[in-house]
């Protein structure tokens, strides 16, 4: 028999696209409408039927003993670090941060490594934004900056922003001008009616040189970042008149030389156009809960990652406490949570990885595992048990349960309850 | 004058040492001096575990010295608060030295770490090394940088120097990375060598002298020159040439380069 | 746990809506509720020579949801400077002026306040609202989604059609699990996301839809009434934080003047934080009070509410409302180094979030701070204006204790005018205004009169059957004489003792444990054919003009644990 659920949210970008139906027959994904190619090749590869093995140090064991040596790792070392997140739900998030604080932990967020910037920038200067449906109702020119929609979020153009339709874009793609700001050409470029190209590493110095313009300065160059000052003067004025435009902006912003001075000053340069228009700014953000991560880490300690909770109370320093930086340095335990840091960090982190205690919790084994001394298998967020998620623009959605996980798998947020009751015990 | 020295006898992956200043050490006995703790990881230890203690401190921070011998770049926190007196660090250390002091002298002879002098008020701090990103800088989400005293960095410092300053002093007698002077409000900063790209990024007002090479953002426009310049009363003889800006902030920074 | 049978004797009782005004009598606790008569084995708790009250019922406070959390994003400094580490039964407390949702729990409790109401959730947010609301502990909460600039309420009040609104306010507070309707400037927050101005009155036309804020407010108010939701609407008025604003305020009251009120009580209308939307403006065009203006009306008409939003001046804080202009226009007046956060919600609402600190030697922020204890003074009737301070936009929560040293001393007032700047004495009226509040005015303004104005049986009193939530202050009024000595007022205000449905969370002063609270909601669809009748066209409205899906609108009951349903009572 086939159950068709339907408005499943999509838990693997961070557009969470909630009008998914999934076919399910026999405990097993046999269909997925409204997908796009990433979230449909997901949805079918997931394979809950298969066993799912608790191992420590490579061997068979039960979850009980897996969890008891989880909390003794964290209790016994004295820099334990916690990592992930961004891949669950923040049910189990708020759970790691309790845990974080109960073994005074750092714990961090995969942001640490994508969009942190983004986070520091509007500590330091704010951040106009909108919900996407508003992009959608209202935006009649849209720029994506250091950002590639048609890989990364495939179903941004046909949901949010390009080609929907809105209540003051009736026509679409018609109604709106799109520019794409980029260091090479992508997939995504040639759907814009114009591309900048621009020099590697200065889109700082070209931000900084709209925002001259936009004051009426004279620049002193004709050429800045490798882009004609006409051309920069033209997209002023095409900004200057839009009714509604947004920013969107990608890793190509966040990681690339400047950093989070990027992004405030394409956050600066948004609120001055609000002189003239309504302009406001959304981050791309990858993993699909990455925005509940530093969301619940800031109700929770008032910082939305790289935070310490060695001397029992939280504190935060970027490039000390984050994850990267931790591990390289001077961590001597790691707890991950679905998150992959062997196949992403630096060499010298992963270095140290291999000769520190780790517990990895995820709903499949990967890079990690293979450092790992305890592997904790779980239920799968969107798809074997449901959970809170927020989407790039902050708005909150359940993602549900369509498929049963295998007998004895817990998820994120039981694991982590369960080693803190161990953990208490221990500090008793 | 007093003095306490700690001499690092066992290395730790990473120890915070905001305890071993003046301010917290003045008119502890021996004995008292023997269990001041200092954090190790998440273990609070006294600071004789891992140091070995000598001397006697002041009545007053002003009458005490505090020096840290043999200190390694995972010594973190050290002079934090610091309202007087003198702390020598022989050796590198790590970050967040002297951050919010306000008074006293901080002297390092090796390298330093990050956030140096962060949102520090008075006081002075000599690097004899080089120091890393952040120098005098303002915290995170904060928009006021330093607001007073003197960083001396004799190496060179790494990016984002002097973000939000807000008054003070910087002298780099190395080069300096990207970003120097990022949102400067007030202060000024010297650099004998080279500064990085992005200079003085978003500065509204204040001063930078470049005696090195620099790369001029294009939204800075340039105005007079000068034959010679007064810093704090040393002349640095020129000809230099003065940039306005930044643009972008509507800035009436001052960016002199010499040509 | 089962909460034990307690007696606190010797006490001195204040129960306003009792009309107990500080008698020495016992109050018995049995099951987590008031009741006359206790086993004999209750256990005692010397309360003699303190104040026994009610526990606290704050009306109005932005404790959770993402634009507290975007405050907090703004201040990161904030939570650097004020720390406790964790303790074997405390959590760690963080934050000042835009605490962690734990740190406000605490707070707010050790304050002696045991109910505490979010008062402006976006809808399309709930979610993270009811996420926040679960790591506050100890307070019983609600929240008042907001309305005012909803496209659907636009259609609605367009054609004049009150019982559809009306099966969309009971759709929308089932669905988000409400509990008031907020208005955050009615038609402002659209024109603000939609084209980049604010409405200038409640005549103010918007161009697509063709309504007015005074249909709106007049729609709303109407629905409100005959739905017969527990309060009436919650209003923040047009124009905020503008010169000259108290006649918009005037009008907005005055739009919903004929409105009949729900058989249950007399208002219609609760003006929340009045301060903000109280100026004058003087020959000059410059602010001065406007509050004897305000204060007057409110004074002549029994169906106004209102609460304070008093300024409290040189402790940084955050503003936070889903009034998008007003928040533009407050990062604007700050200067470049103002921090901006914009928050648009598709076809529901707008808002904004900008870090500000009050001086006390800025004219205008020193009026601002007048005209708040100005009004108070100046309003007759007790039961209808509450103390609020905005938390966190006038400034934390954690300075009621002075705004009340404020309020009860002259003298407390006199001694912060001279420190202010000197404007508050020709601007404003508060130097001439005599009055001084008594314990048991005070005790309305922070309990029993909030409590009347939400419709909360159980909440606000200590009679028989109410919840057993008890504030004992370290004050015995007979031997201090409060007028004379502001700074006992300021310093006992803190909780000695707090219980909270029958247990004890605060003893000497000092949190010893935390509880979860309970959730205050409505769950209740209006008439069945107006329901459908509604639904079908929402159901198109969600398809065309939202980014989600109709069906993921509802938030799910795990959201709101313990909740506590109130019946609506629709008039026919
Ligand atoms: S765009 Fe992202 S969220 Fe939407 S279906 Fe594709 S992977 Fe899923
Ligand atoms: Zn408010």
């Amino acid at each position: 028999m086939v159950e068709v659920y339907k408005d499943v949210v999509c838990t693997f970008c961070g557009c969470l696209c909630d009008d998914i139906e999934i076919h399910v027959e026999d405990n097993k994904i046999v269909k997925a409408v409204n997908s796009c190619a990433i979230s449909r090749a997901k949805f079918l590869g997931h394979e809950s039927n298969g066993e799912r093995q608790v191992l420590i140090d490579g061997k068979e064991a039960s979850l009980d003993e897996a969890i008891k040596k989880a909390a003794e790792i964290l209790v016994n070392a004295e820099n334990p670090l916690i990592y992930g997140l961004a891949s669950t739900s923040n049910e189990a998030i708020r759970k790691s941060m309790e845990l974080a604080e109960k073994v005074g932990a750092k714990i961090d967020n995969t942001s640490s490594v994508c969009h942190a910037p983004t986070l520091l920038a509007t500590q330091f200067v704010g951040d106009p934004k909108c919900t996407l449906g508003v992009i959608k109702n209202r935006a009649d020119l849209i720029i994506f900056w250091g950002c590639n929609p048609t890989q990364a979020h495939p179903r941004h153009f046909e949901r949010y922003s390009s080609n929907v339709k809105g209540y003051f874009t009736q026509n679409g793609r018609e109604d709106k001008k799109v520019v794409f700001i980029d260091v090479r050409e992508t997939r995504s470029t040639s759907k814009g009616d114009l591309f900048l190209k621009i020099e590697p590493g200065r889109d700082f110095e070209l931000m900084l040189a709209l925002r001259a313009l936009l004051r009426g300065k004279k620049l002193q160059k004709d050429v800045v970042a490798g882009v004609k000052v006409e051309d920069l003067e033209k997209i002023i004025d095409m900004c200057k008149n839009a009714k509604f435009g947004v920013i969107f902006f990608g890793l190509g912003l966040t990681m690339s030389r400047g950093k989070y001075l990027n992004i405030e000053c394409a956050i600066s340069f948004t609120r001055e156009l609000n002189n003239h228009t309504s302009f406001l700014i959304i981050p791309m953000r990858g993993h699909y809960n990455v925005t509940g991560a530093n969301s619940v880490m800031t109700w929770i300690s008032g910082y939305g990652y790289a935070v310490d909770y060695s001397r029992g109370y939280p504190r935060y320093s970027p490039g000390e406490f984050s994850a990267v930086d931790a591990l390289a340095e001077y961590c001597d335990a790691a707890l991950i949570i679905a998150s992959d840091p062997v196949a992403h960090f630096p060499k010298n982190a992963v270095k140290r990885m291999g000769d520190m205690p780790v517990v990895l919790i995820d709903p499949k084994p990967n890079c990690t595992s293979i450092v790992a001394n305890v592997y904790i298998p779980s239920l799968s967020v969107g798809i074997e048990t449901e959970g809170t998620a927020y989407r790039m623009d902050g708005v909150p959605l359940y993602t549900r349960k369509v498929v049963n996980g295998p007998d004895g798998v817990l998820s994120d947020e039981e694991i982590l309850e369960r080693i803190m009751e161990e953990v208490d015990k221990l500090q008793r | 004058m007093y003095q306490v020295s700690f001499k690092l006898k066992k290395e730790a992956p990473r120890l915070e040492i905001d305890t071993l200043t003046p301010d917290c050490l003045c008119l502890c006995s021996a004995e008292e001096l023997k269990s001041v703790k200092i954090w190790r990881g998440k273990k609070e230890v006294p600071a004789s575990e891992h140091f070995e203690v000598k001397g006697e401190p002041g009545p007053t921070p002003e009458e005490t010295m505090v020096v840290i011998e043999n200190c390694k770049p995972f010594v973190h926190y050290a002079g934090m608060f610091m309202s007087g007196g003198i702390l020598k660090i022989k050796g590198s250390c790590g970050n967040y030295i002297g951050s919010r002091m306000t008074g006293g002298l901080i002297e390092v002879e090796g390298n330093v770490g990050d956030m140096v002098g962060e949102e520090m008020k008075a006081g002075k701090i000599v690097v004899k090394g080089n120091a890393g990103n952040y120098l005098g800088s303002a915290w995170w989400g904060d928009t006021t940088g330093m607001t007073g005293g003197q960083i001396v960095v004799e190496g060179n410092v790494g990016e984002m120097c002097g973000q939000w300053m807000e008054g003070g002093y910087i002298r780099v007698k190395g080069n300096a990375g990207d970003f120097l002077g990022v949102k400067q409000v007030r202060g000024i900063i010297l650099v004998e060598g080279d500064a990085g790209y992005c200079c003085g990024a978003g500065m509204t007002y204040g001063r930078i002298l470049v005696l090195g090479n620099v790369e001029i953002l294009p939204t800075y426009e340039p105005d007079g020159t000068y034959e010679q310049l007064d810093i704090l009363d040393e002349i640095f003889k020129g000809p230099f040439q003065l940039y306005k800006g930044d643009g972008a902030e509507d800035g009436k920074g001052d960016l002199y380069v010499r040509k | 746990m089962m909460a034990e049978s307690m007696i606190i004797k010797g006490g001195i009782v204040y129960d306003p809506l009792n009309g107990v005004k500080g008698e020495k009598t016992d109050i018995m606790i049995k099951d987590g509720v008031i009741v006359s008569e206790v086993p004999s084995d209750a256990k005692e708790v010397d309360a003699s020579g303190k104040i026994v009250a009610p526990g606290g019922v704050e009306m109005h406070a932005h404790v959770a949801g993402p634009k507290v959390n975007a405050g907090r994003t703004l201040l990161p400094g904030d939570f650097r400077r004020y720390y406790v580490p964790k303790t074997d039964s405390l959590r760690a407390l963080v934050g000042y002026a835009v605490p962690t949702n734990y740190t406000t729990g605490v707070k707010y409790t050790e304050l002696g306040f045991t109910t505490v109401f979010e008062p402006a959730m976006a809808p399309l947010d709930a979610r993270h609202t009811f996420e926040e609301l679960e790591d506050m502990p100890n307070a019983d909460k609600a929240v008042f989604p907001v309305f005012g600039n909803n496209w659907f309420v636009f259609d609605c009040v367009k054609d004049n059609d009150i019982e559809k609104l009306k099966a969309f306010i009971a759709w929308m507070m089932t669905e988000t699990k409400g509990y008031g309707i907020k208005i955050v400037n009615p038609c402002g927050a659209y024109m603000w996301a939609h084209h980049h101005s604010n409405v200038t009155s409640v005549d103010d036309v918007v161009p697509e839809y063709d309504v007015t804020p005074r249909q709106v407010l007049r729609g709303l108010a109407q629905a409100n009434e005959e739905l017969g939701l527990p309060h009436t609407i919650h209003v923040h008025a047009n124009m905020l934080g503008r010169v000259g604003n108290v006649s918009t305020t005037l009008d907005t009251l005055k739009c919903v003047e004929d409105i009949k009120p729900h058989p249950s009580r007399e208002q219609v209308i609760h003006l929340t934080h009045l301060q903000f939307n109280c100026f004058g403006e003087d020959e000059n065009h410059r602010i001065c009070s406007g509050a004897e203006d305000l204060a007057e009306y409110i004074n002549s008409h029994p169906q106004v509410s209102a609460d304070l939003g008093q300024v409290i001046v040189d402790v940084p804080t955050c503003t936070m409302t889903s009034d998008g202009p007003a928040e533009f226009f407050i990062h604007k007046a700050l200067g470049p180094k103002a921090k901006w956060i914009n928050g648009d919600v598709e076809a529901e609402c707008g808002g904004g979030i900008v870090p500000i600190t009050y001086r006390s030697n800025n004219p205008f922020n020193a009026i601002q701070w007048a005209i708040g204890i100005e009004t108070c003074l100046l309003v007759k009737d007790p039961w209808r204006v509450v103390i609020t301070t905005d938390h966190p936009n006038g400034g934390p929560a954690w300075y009621y204790p002075r705004v009340i040293s404020w309020l009860m001393s002259k003298k407390a007032r006199d001694k912060m005018i001279e420190t202010v700047h000197k404007s508050v004495q020709d601007k404003t009226s508060l130097v001439n205004l005599e009055r001084e509040y008594t314990w048991e005015e005070i005790l309305i303004c922070t309990r029993a009169g909030p409590a009347k104005l939400l419709g909360l049986k159980s909440k606000g009193h200590l009679g028989e059957g109410a919840h057993a939530d008890v504030a004992i202050y370290p004050i015995d009024p007979e031997k201090v004489d409060m007028a004379n000595q502001p700074e006992e007022i300021e310093k006992k205000l803190w909780a000695d003792m707090v219980i909270k449905d029958g247990k004890f969370l605060v003893k000497n002063g000092k949190t010893i444990t935390t509880e979860r609270g309970r959730t205050y909601l409505i769950n209740q669809y209006y008439k069945d054919e107006e329901h459908k009748r509604m639904l079908k066209d929402l159901k198109e409205h969600f398809q065309k003009w939202y980014s989600i899906t109709f069906n993921n609108y509802r938030i799910q009951d795990v959201f709101a644990p313990r909740p506590q349903t109130v019946s609506i009572n629709p008039i026919s």
